[in-house]
This record gives structure tokens, C-alpha cells and sequence, in this order.
């Protein structure tokens, strides 16, 4: 699903978002890991009550075992217990319940500092036939702009290393670093021939609201992430398109991996009408949770909507589209989206490692389960499917995109049909 | 007799289990972590919402135990649904720490597999009728070797390009391995008179599928599965940005990429409908009855062949002896448990008593067993004498070589003529007993080359009855030889009539030497 040809726009700076982490809140643990363990641990064998075993002496069982007999290589007792925590995580059958060593919770703090660093360039989403990565977009002043690169160089190779053979998510984390530092980019420009440019990375901001006015007076809005800022800067672009005559508008949360949660319930409540429920939350226990649109937000309600989402669409996006699709506040177009239902904390651990716990999970208003299983697939369907074929990709066409305007049109239409023959018949 | 039980099951060499060596480490690693959940499965969203808090100072002090009641407790606190049962969550954590040690024979076994072990060294055989082991096979289609690990889990994926950024594995200190084969089911010997023999299994053979589904070298967790799914799912492209109009390349149609896609659509469907190695060996291992069909892997260049076993209880005489002829015995051990001793015993008095002379050991199909009861057999046919050396850890880890002697004790029998009948369903301990045999008396081995199990392992049974095996040692014969997946070359090989040519092969044993006479410590604890 998570593939580098699915999004042609995947920019350097953008490479962390579209991994598609936001992590918001990092759990303090009220719980204190201390009293009785000594006692527990000093305790060879696993011991147990009624035939069922403690993890925990079962577990340091097998360790001082493995410790004492066995023949291959050990790893040190550390990373053992780590594999152990993995091995009980995983008993869950939930891919989210993870743990993470200290080096993966510092690239995941890194990676949740809201900046990225990068050259600020969109590259391509497929290596050209030749091997090469084509940058479709340098950022307006980003460092890759001020370098000197231009759209349509073809980057051969990486600090000296050849970028053949590699998908453009793997150039992509090779380009990236931290800010401050120098990368090396060999291109090859039409005309021009091979040259070196060397950029320092820096952070990157990039707009996470794009919006424009299409044919016909429909509004086009795209939201790339739940952040902070998605709630105000969608309200701002509606309010500016509808200044301008939109009389219907598309929000695009393709690709969109989801964020905040209240950004989500925030930009829900100025689509659906007030005090209509967005999303139940429910947590440890059961205890349900139905969270209700802000009615002090809504702007929608003079025109149509339709929602444009794949399957790379998830979690708050799908908190979103679900909520529109319950309260048909507007059509959803695409396809069904990723099935991301649950919710993580990270719980820091005393050792530097951390571990991320599904703490709750979403149902869409109505109820309904969206988040992806063995037993389903999950996501939120679209009322009308449509889907993207490789040759229309490759000829830039957009088949959601251009069913969703046929679609606003056909009811704007209808609307002000409607609108004319009811003033007719009021007369 | 509990405690006999309990003497016997910790030094106790698994009956069955075979055979793998241990290259660096690199196995299942990563199963159980990092599992990249696609751009979803690393959207966090912020809820609950509270201030982002830096862990407290690494506590280099802080015990790993801790670590892991601690993780115990948070989730029992905090996790959405309820908790599987403690047992599911013990297996589960020392499952994957087994895994990680990257040994096919050091594993999880579920309480039907240690209660049908058990129940073999009573001579009563379950469900197949046949010893079992794991072992990497690779298959003869070159590149497409697959390993059981995640990072490639899928055969025949091999060639899609891949299409996503691979974060570096968690726990990720080594270089990427060498595709080095799967975890495959593998026969070791096949008892006679069970229901493999009576369908055609022989030593040797790989079992690829049950029941028409193909048999995946781990437990398919929903989280590896996701990952598959991830790594190989339908493509979702978003359109290109629309004020970019530069005509793309436009790639010529890819036959080879259109094959590794069906080839991964294929896979994915595979591991998507696998029955799970752990499950599998259960059914065939575990005591169950009923009839399954399996799909067998024989030979290389490999042969596929489609068997049907009925599953079901045999019993069998583990030491059996026979008069050939009026001065030539036939003794013949499928198994080394704690009563074999006592039985060879019984069975050479009786040769002595009726003035047999010559004797054939006929070591066919015993996979093994208890490394003591070989000795004491070998004791009795050779008196004192060194037996075999086992490679293993010291106290501090250290790699040491420990000699093994015979275990003498009342009854010896010294024939006029030895020869050893095996085949390649002899393996483990039998295999060190027609080494030391051989390597003793200079008497021939007959028969066909033997199977290749050079690793000990020790059974360790929980209190639920599941357990687990440790890999403890590399066994060598007398000479210093590792035979681990080599097997033992026969001085004369035979097939039909077997037992007549080890008869033809018979011959007077070399003088042994006395292990007492030399200063080497015989060792007192010796397999513990």
C-alpha cells in the first residue's frame, strides 16, 4: 500500500509526513516500575497457580536458560529482553502495539518535531526508464532553490552514490538529514550534461492546505496533514474560494495519513451540520466517547461537497471522511481508504526505550468499525469508487478529480433547477 | 518414577529433533518489531493529548526484568482491548526470544508435542509415525532461496522491486544475510509399521503443504501478514501535481515486472491462506488422529510427490533381536530413551545364552534420543571407551570441547564379528554410536549414509506443560568429526536386502582401547 509510485508529488521535505507520523502527545507514565521486582526476578523457575504461567518468571526463565545452555551466540541480556517484549507485544495481533528500542524512539521523536529537514524538493514518484530521479518541483526559496536545482534535473546520483536501482523512497532517505548538513546531488540537465550541486539541508516548511479555484466556480482544497494549523488554513481557503463564487468544492485528503484528532473533529464541525456526532472514541475498558461537531464552526450547507480519498488515506482522514459519509454531508470518491481505526500513546520507558500502545479506537458515527483487521478489511468505502490506473497516472490524468467536478456540477445544476422551479412555484 | 521423569527430561536429548547448525545470527528477527504499517500504520494521532515528555534518564542500571513487568503492566493499564491470556502472552515473549536465536531445534513446543514425546519414549509413536525436525531448505530454484524472515518473506517476491522506504530493522547490528532457505518440516526416520512408512515417507523428505495449504516457517501474525500485505498491496497513485505538464517517460510495457507482480499477488495469497509451521507440526506430531494430505519435497534435483496419511497411535517395540542365522544376531534400536539400555541388555544376555557370535546393530530409522542410552549401549559392546565430543559453552561462554566416554557397566558382550546397519533415517545419538562403533573397532558401517544430526538439544517443560528446546551442544564423533548435516558415509553400501549385507560386511572388531588408561578426566556430570 505504502508505495513510492503512489504519489508522484512525494517531496523530499514531505518524506517524513507521508511515513506519516504525528505523534502529539508523548504519555507520561504515572506508573513507576519499582517495589517487588527483586523478589519476582530472583525466581528461576516459573512458578505458577493453577497451571497458568507468569510472564514474567516464564520469561526470565527462558532467558538465564538461554543464558546458561545455549550453544549459538547470545545477545546481551538487554537486547534478549527487548525480543522478549516484542514476542509478548505481538500476542496481540495488533500491528500498531509496538515496541521501540532507544534508537527507534529518538528517529521517531526526531521525525515528530513538526520540521523537516531537507533539500525542499517534490520529486517524482517513479524513477524515469533510465534509473533516474526527476525533481517535478523545487520549493520556492527552499535550499534546493537557492542551490540552483531546477525542475526537471534528473538526479544520477547521492553523495557519489548512484541512485539506480533504488525507489524513490529510498533516495529520498538519503537525501534527508539533519539541518545544517551538506548532500550532494549529481544531475543531469537536458542541454546541460552532468553537474554537482551541493545543498544544505534545512528545516522545510510546506503548506499542508493547497487550494484553487477549478472550471465552473468549484473550490478545490487539498489537505496533505491533520496539524495544527489544518483547521484555520482550511477555513481561511473555504472562506477566500467562497468570496469568489465557489458553488461547490472538492476536499482532497488523498494520501493524507492522518494527525490530530481534534484538527480532525475541528475541520469535520465546518462541514456537517451542528451538534451531529463525528466520531466515538472508545478506550481501555469500553467507556464510549461520542464526540459532536463545534456548531459555531459550520460553513458549509450553501453548496455541495464531495470528499476525495484512497488508500493511502488514513486514520484522521478517515475520522473525517467517515463522519461526512454518516452524516452525508457530502459524497466520498476514491477508493476505500486505509483502515486505520486505533489509537497509540507512546509510553516512554525507564531504559530510553519507549512503547507504543493502541489506548483506544475509533468508530465512525453510526458505529461502525473502520479500522482494518484480520477479520475485515475495514476503511471507509467510498459512495462512488473510482480509481487511478497506472496509464492515467502516467499521462497525468485524474479520474477522481474529474468525477468529483461532473459530480458537482450535475448537483449544482439540480440545486439551482430545484432553487428556480421552487421560486416558480412559489409565484 | 516422576522423578525419573524429570532426571530423564533434563539431560535429556530430545527424542527427534535434528539437526542445524548455526551460522551467524540472523532468523525471525525483525518479525517482531518494526513491522511498518504502511503510512497508516504510522499515523499517530494525537489522542490522548498531553505535553510530550522526554523518558526520564536512561537508567543503565535499571534491570532488562524490570523493563519487561513494566511493559507487562502498561499494557494491562492502558491497552484498548483485553489482555490474551497469560499464558498466550508468556509463550508468545519467550517464543520470539527463542526465534531470535535464529536455530531451527531451539523452539517452542506446544504440550501435545512434549506429551507425544514423552509418550515416544514409551515406545507408543502419535499421529504420524515418523520424527520430525526443522530445517532450512532451500529450494532448487536458485534465486528465488527464500528466507523466513520478513524482510523477504515471500517466495517468489523476490524480484519486485522495492517499493517502499525500509526503515533499518530495530534491533538491526548485523549486515543483511545471505538467503539461506525456509524453515521446512523434514522426516528424519519413519517408524516402522506407522502410518508415514504406509504411505511412502522416507528420511529425508520435506513437507511442503498440509491439506493443500501451503506450510509458512512461522507463525503468520496478523502484524507480518499486514506487512505483506503493505510491501506488495495494490498500488495507489496520486495524480501528478496538475501544473506540472512535462510529459513523464512513459515506461515500456514490463513483462518481467508484470510476472513479479502476479508472482507477489501469488505469494501474498499463499501466506494469506498458510497453515503455520508450529500448528502444522502440532497436527503431525501432536497426538491428533484423522487423515491429512501432504504435499512432500524429495531429493535434488527435488521430486514433488502427494501422499495421504491417516494419522494415529502405533506402538512399537523399540529394541528388537532376532536370530539370522544359528551365530549371527540382529539387533535392531529405533530409539535411544532411558529403557533402552535395560532392553539391549536383556536382548544380548539372551544372544550369549543361545551362542550367537556375530552381530548386526541395526541403527536404521532411530533418529536418536537420549545421549546417555547411547553410551550405555556402546558400554556394553565396547567396555570403556571414549564415546564422542561434544562442542559446547563453558560457564563463562566459552566454547569447549568435552570428551564423552562409554558407560560401562555389568554386561558386555564382545562379538566375534560386528557390523553397523544404518540408513538415512539414523541420526543424533544413533549416529554417534555407529561412529563410535566404527571408529573403535574399525567395523563397517552398511547401508546408506546417514542423516545428519549433530546438535543436542535439551527439553525444558513448563508448568503448563508447553516447553521449549535448547540447542546445547555440536556433537562430534570420537575423531572430532562434526557431522551435522553431512550424515556418516557408509564403508558399504546396500540397498534391497540390507540386513544380508551388513551380514556379508560382518567382521572382527579392533581391539579397543581403554579409555581408563589415559589421563583424560572422564567427566562425571556428563549431560545434565
Amino acid at each position: 500500500m505504502s508505495q513510492s509510485r503512489r504519489s508522484n508529488w512525494l517531496p523530499v521535505c514531505l518524506a517524513v509526513a507521508v511515513l506519516g507520523s504525528f505523534t502529539a502527545g508523548v504519555m507520561t507514565p504515572e506508573l513507576v516500575a519499582q517495589g517487588g521486582i527483586a523478589e519476582i526476578v530472583s525466581k528461576l523457575r516459573p512458578r505458577s497457580s493453577g497451571h497458568e504461567l507468569d510472564p514474567v518468571q516464564t520469561y526470565n526463565f527462558a532467558l538465564r536458560n538461554i543464558q546458561d545452555k545455549f550453544f549459538g551466540e547470545v545477545k546481551n541480556e538487554r537486547r534478549m529482553t527487548y525480543t522478549a517484549i516484542r514476542g509478548l507485544l505481538n500476542t496481540l495481533d495488533d500491528p500498531y502495539t509496538r515496541f521501540l528500542d532507544p534508537e527507534d524512539y529518538r528517529a521517531l521523536r526526531e521525525e515528530n518535531t513538526g520540521e523537516f529537514e531537507g533539500i525542499g524538493a517534490q520529486l517524482e514518484g517513479i524513477p524515469t526508464k533510465e534509473g533516474y530521479i526527476r525533481i517535478s518541483k523545487p520549493l520556492p526559496k527552499g535550499p534546493a532553490d537557492k542551490a540552483g536545482v531546477k525542475r526537471g534535473d534528473l538526479i544520477s546520483k547521492v553523495d557519489g552514490q548512484s541512485v539506480l536501482g533504488l525507489t524513490v523512497d529510498q533516495a529520498v532517505k538519503k537525501i534527508r538529514g539533519r539541518a545544517g548538513t551538506a548532500v550532494r546531488l549529481t544531475v543531469v540537465r537536458k542541454g546541460e550534461g552532468t553537474k554537482e550541486i551541493a545543498i544544505v539541508r534545512q528545516p522545510v516548511e510546506y503548506e499542508v492546505v493547497e487550494y484553487a479555484m477549478k472550471e465552473g466556480n468549484i473550490g478545490y482544497v487539498s489537505l496533505a496533514q491533520f496539524n495544527e494549523l489544518a483547521d484555520r488554513k482550511i477555513e481561511r481557503a473555504v472562506r477566500e474560494l467562497e468570496g469568489k463564487g465557489m458553488k461547490g468544492l472538492v476536499l482532497d485528503l488523498r494520501g493524507n495519513p492522518g494527525g490530530l484528532l481534534d484538527a480532525a473533529i475541528d475541520i469535520a464541525s465546518q462541514f456537517i451540520p451542528p451538534d451531529r456526532g463525528v466520531v466515538i472514541i472508545v478506550e481501555a475498558g469500553g467507556e464510549r466517547d461520542l464526540r459532536k461537531t463545534n456548531p459555531r464552526k459550520y460553513l458549509a450547507g450553501k453548496w455541495p461537497l464531495v470528499v476525495l480519498v484512497n488508500r493511502t488515506s488514513a486514520s484522521a482522514s478517515e475520522i473525517l471522511s467517515g463522519a461526512i459519509k454518516d452524516n452525508k454531508a457530502g459524497t466520498v470518491i476514491g477508493t476505500t481508504t486505509f483502515g486505520k481505526g486505533l489509537v497509540q500513546t507512546v509510553v516512554p520507558l525507564e531504559d530510553g526505550s519507549a512503547c507504543m500502545i493502541t489506548t483506544a479506537k475509533y468508530l465512525t458515527p453510526s458505529g461502525k468499525d473502520i479500522n482494518r483487521s484480520r477479520e475485515q478489511r475495514g476503511g471507509v468505502e467510498p459512495d462512488e469508487p473510482v480509481e487511478i490506473t497506472e496509464q492515467e497516472f502516467l499521462k497525468n490524468q485524474d479520474p477522481q478529480l474529474k468525477r468529483a467536478i461532473e459530480d458537482l456540477r450535475k448537483e449544482i445544476a439540480r440545486r439551482e433547477g430545484g432553487a428556480r422551479n421552487a421560486s416558480t412555484n412559489a409565484r | 518414577m516422576r522423578q525419573n521423569e524429570q532426571v530423564w527430561w533434563a539431560s535429556a536429548t530430545v527424542l527427534s529433533l535434528g539437526a542445524f547448525s548455526f551460522f551467524a545470527g540472523f532468523g525471525l528477527r525483525g518479525l517482531f518489531d518494526g513491522v511498518r504499517g504502511g503510512r497508516g500504520g504510522e499515523a499517530i494521532n494525537g489522542y490522548p493529548k498531553l505535553a510530550s515528555a522526554a523518558p526520564k534518564g536512561s537508567g543503565p542500571n535499571l534491570s532488562p526484568q524490570t523493563l519487561y513487568w513494566d511493559v507487562l503492566k502498561k499494557l494491562q493499564l492502558y491497552y484498548v482491548e483485553p489482555l490474551p491470556a497469560h499464558d498466550a502472552l508468556a509463550l508468545g515473549s519467550i517464543e520470539a526470544m527463542l526465534n531470535e536465536l535464529d536455530d531451527p531445534n531451539t523452539r517452542l513446543l506446544s504440550k501435545a508435542e512434549v506429551d507425544a514425546m514423552q509418550s515416544a519414549s514409551r515406545g507408543e509413536f502419535r499421529g504420524l509415525g515418523a520424527v520430525l525436525t526443522i530445517m532450512r531448505q532451500s529450494t532448487d530454484k536458485g534465486e528465488e532461496v527464500v528466507m523466513d524472515s520478513p524482510s523477504s518473506p515471500l517466495p517468489g517476491a523476490k524480484r519486485v522491486p522495492p517499493t517502499r522506504t525500509q526503515r533499518k530493522p530495530a534491533n538491526d547490528d548485523k549486515p543483511a544475510p545471505a538467503p539461506r532457505g525456509v524453515r521446512t518440516i523434514t522426516v528424519v526416520s519413519v517408524l516402522p509399521g506407522g502410518p508415514a512408512e504406509k504411505a511412502g515417507l522416507l528420511a529425508g523428505d520435506r513437507i511442503t503443504h498440509i491439506d493443500g495449504r501451503w506450510i509458512a516457517p512461522t507463525h503468520v501474525s496478523y502484524r507480518l501478514l499486514t506487512q505483506l500485505t503493505e510491501s506488495l498491496g495494490p498500488q495507489d497513485l496520486r495524480p501528478r501535481d496538475p501544473n506540472d505538464t512535462d510529459p513523464l517517460d512513459v515506461p515500456p510495457p514490463n513483462p518481467e515486472r508484470e510476472k513479479a507482480r502476479k508472482d507477489a499477488d501469488e505469494a501474498r495469497l499463499r501466506w494469506k491462506n498458510a497453515a503455520e509451521l508450529p500448528v502444522a507440526i502440532q497436527t503431525l506430531a501432536g497426538g491428533q488422529n484423522g487423515s491429512h494430505d501432504l504435499t512432500i519435497e524429495r531429493g535434488r534435483p527435488t521430486k514433488t510427490l502427494k501422499v495421504t496419511v491417516t494419522l494415529g497411535s502405533t506402538k512399537a517395540d523399540v529394541v528388537s533381536a532376532k536370530k539370522v542365522s544359528d551365530k549371527v544376531g540382529h539387533l535392531r534400536i529405533l530409539a535411544f530413551n532411558p529403557d533402552v539400555p535395560k532392553q539391549v541388555a536383556e536382548a544380548l544376555q539372551d544372544f550369549q545364552k543361545s551362542g550367537v557370535k556375530s552381530l548386526v546393530v541395526d541403527l536404521r530409522e532411530n533418529a536418536g534420543g537420549s545421549i546417555d542410552a547411547a553410551r550405555a549401549v556402546a558400554g556394553m559392546l565396547l567396555g570403556n571407551a571414549k564415546f564422542a565430543v561434544l562442542r559446547e559453552r563453558d560457564a563463562a561462554r566459552k566454547i569447549v570441547d568435552r570428551t564423552v566416554l562409554t558407560e560401562s557397566g555389568s554386561v558386555h558382550f564382545t562379538p566375534a564379528s560386528l557390523s553397523v546397519l544404518v540408513n538415512h533415517g539414523t541420526a543424533g545419538s544413533a549416529e554417534l554410536l555407529a561412529a563410535a562403533l566404527r571408529d573403535q573397532t574399525h567395523v563397517k558401517l552398511v547401508g546408506a549414509n546417514t542423516f545428519g544430526d549433530g546438535t543436542e538439544q535439551e527439553l525444558l517443560v513448563l508448568d503448563n506443560g508447553a516447553g521449549f528446546t535448547i540447542t546445547r551442544a555440536q556433537l562430534q564423533t570420537v575423531k572430532g568429526v562434526a557431522f551435522d548435516r553431512k550424515g556418516l558415509k557408509v564403508d558399504v553400501p546396500a540397498e534391497g536386502d540390507a540386513l544380508q549385507a551388513a551380514v556379508n560386511a560382518l567382521s572382527a572388531p579392533a581391539a579397543v582401547r581403554s579409555a581408563t588408561a589415559e589421563s583424560g578426566a572422564p567427566s562425571k556430570k556428563d549431560l545434565k
